[in-house]
């Protein structure tokens, strides 16, 4: 409790020098959680000055990272263990370890809302279904083989898995924790993100020759392939920055 | 315009490097070489930097305006997957033309176009930044705190001409600010185009898109819906 005091009246001090010396608004800050699988480690690096702030002993071998909406917890896939690591960003702590029907857990996403994380489990071929106000298992989602990737629509309605030796992409509902779709036609996909408007999901393939194949969310069959490098693992977008959108 | 993808291409040995595909398109529009074993990629929340993981100990920061490699962060072994914090949104009720509804757009009107951020039971306006505020990219004009107008539910989400409300006052201070019109109109003009949209013709609704922040700089977003009207050069 002391030092809780002397934190909230040390920042107090430093919002007041802040307001004195009239320095600008306070910048939201943020703050980049990197996997680090052969240090079984969390760099957390600052954006704003690019110095790593902190490093997190996590399990063994962490691959993905995914962060609540609120920007509160960091769920850590440890892919050789039977465990998540949350991480509390405002300690850089492990704050709790998520064990339900957790196997080698190759990546994770978690809904918009916040309200759950989908792992994907590399051998049980299965996502499960962890409720993060309570860090429990709710539901197990049987899919393809070697499940190395998912996203979310925007709207949470669907998580888009990528199955990495079966060459498909599993669809979930997250409404009823079924697979509605399989999507095929993606070789060796290693990762998926979906565009900012939900349109489209965006799965790197292949290795030698690298492809990127969109699917797209409405009929669930892949419209268009972009060639890109050797080997793509992970992809990510910008934000659309739209303004000003036509309605119907 | 519309969002860019950002792939990781791990390799081998020297090919390692970062696609940057353009989604209106599905084209690579840029290719940024890394040193090599990319693996993970992030964007921050403004979209200004991509945080690549590099083999065996490295975080490349890429400038998204450029598409160069901007910063190395050293981190540790084998950086896989990275994921960035989020910057905190508030979703505020916004009302273009307060007391009506539908809300016209005259886009051959000069003049002001009045709009309000409106305060509710959980949201005091005064924590509103007003230099920080932009409808469709455009700063105000000027601002000033009035109890003007009802929130119309969703606050984000319309999508009909008539998703509004013409109640006024409920009894909750309200941010009141005055737009230059045509600034506005050309604002939208010039996003259309550069997402190849054709111009709005008269009749049609558009969702325009208000952005700022607080004093603590958390970002707040909020949208109304006007229907679009062309004729004369009269005030709408």
């Amino acid at each position: 409790m002391n030092t809780l005091k002397k934190t909230l009246t040390l920042t107090y001090i430093v919002l007041l020098l802040g307001m004195l010396f009239g320095s600008t608004p306070a910048q939201a800050q943020t703050f980049a959680y990197v996997a680090n699988r052969n240090s079984n480690t969390v760099s957390v690096i600052a954006t704003a000055s690019n110095t790593v702030v902190a490093t997190v002993p996590v399990g063994t071998s962490p691959n993905d990272v995914a962060i609540t909406p609120d920007g509160a917890f960091a769920y850590v896939a440890n892919n050789n263990s039977q465990f998540l690591s949350v991480i509390a960003t405002a300690s850089n702590t492990v704050v709790a370890t998520v064990t339900g029907g957790i196997s080698f857990p190759h990546a994770l996403a978690i809904t918009p809302d916040g309200a759950f994380a989908y792992v994907a489990n590399q051998l049980a071929s299965s996502v499960s279904v962890i409720a993060t106000a309570s860090n429990t298992l709710v539901a197990t989602v049987p899919v393809g083989t070697f499940p190395f990737g998912v996203a979310f629509t925007p709207d949470g309605a669907f998580a888009y898995v990528v199955n990495h030796l079966s060459d498909s992409v599993s669809v979930i509902a997250t409404t009823s924790n079924t697979v509605v779709a399989t999507v095929a036609g993606t070789f060796r996909p290693q990762a998926v993100a979906i565009t900012p408007d939900g349109a489209f999901a965006y799965v790197t393939t292949g290795a030698a020759s690298g492809v990127v194949a969109v699917i797209a969310t409405a009929s669930n069959t892949v419209v268009a392939t972009v060639a890109v490098g050797f080997d793509p693992r992970s992809l990510a977008f910008t934000p659309d920055g739209r303004l000003c959108l036509r309605s119907q | 315009m519309g969002a860019f993808a950002y792939v990781a291409n791990n390799g081998p040995g020297g090919l390692s490097n970062v696609s940057v595909i353009a989604t209106a398109s599905n084209t690579v529009v840029a290719t940024v070489a890394v040193s090599s074993g990319a693996k993970g990629v992030a964007i921050t929340p403004d979209g200004a930097f991509a945080y690549v993981t590099i083999f065996p100990n490295d975080v490349s920061v890429i400038a998204t305006s450029s598409n160069t490699v901007v910063a190395t962060v050293t981190v540790g072994a084998n950086p896989i997957r990275v994921a960035i914090t989020p910057i905190p949104v508030i979703e505020v009720a916004l009302d273009i033309k307060p007391e009506s509804c539908p809300n016209p757009l005259n886009l051959r009107s000069r003049g002001k176009l009045p709009v309000a951020i409106l305060g509710t039971a959980d949201f005091d306006v005064s924590e509103i930044d007003s230099a920080t505020v932009r409808l469709v990219g455009v700063a105000a004009l000027r601002s000033k705190f009035d109890d003007v107008a009802t929130p119309f539910e969703p606050f984000v989400g319309r999508e009909d001409c008539l998703d509004c409300t013409a109640e006024g006052e409920d009894g909750f201070l309200d941010l009141t600010l005055k737009f230059d019109r045509q600034a506005v109109v050309s604002a939208i003009e010039d996003e259309l185009a550069a997402a190849g949209e054709a111009p709005l013709a008269d009749g049609e609704c558009a969702v325009l898109i208000l952005e700022g922040e607080l004093f603590d700089g958390t970002a707040i977003v909020g949208e109304d819906v006007v229907r679009i009207q062309i004729r004369g050069d009269d005030d709408d």
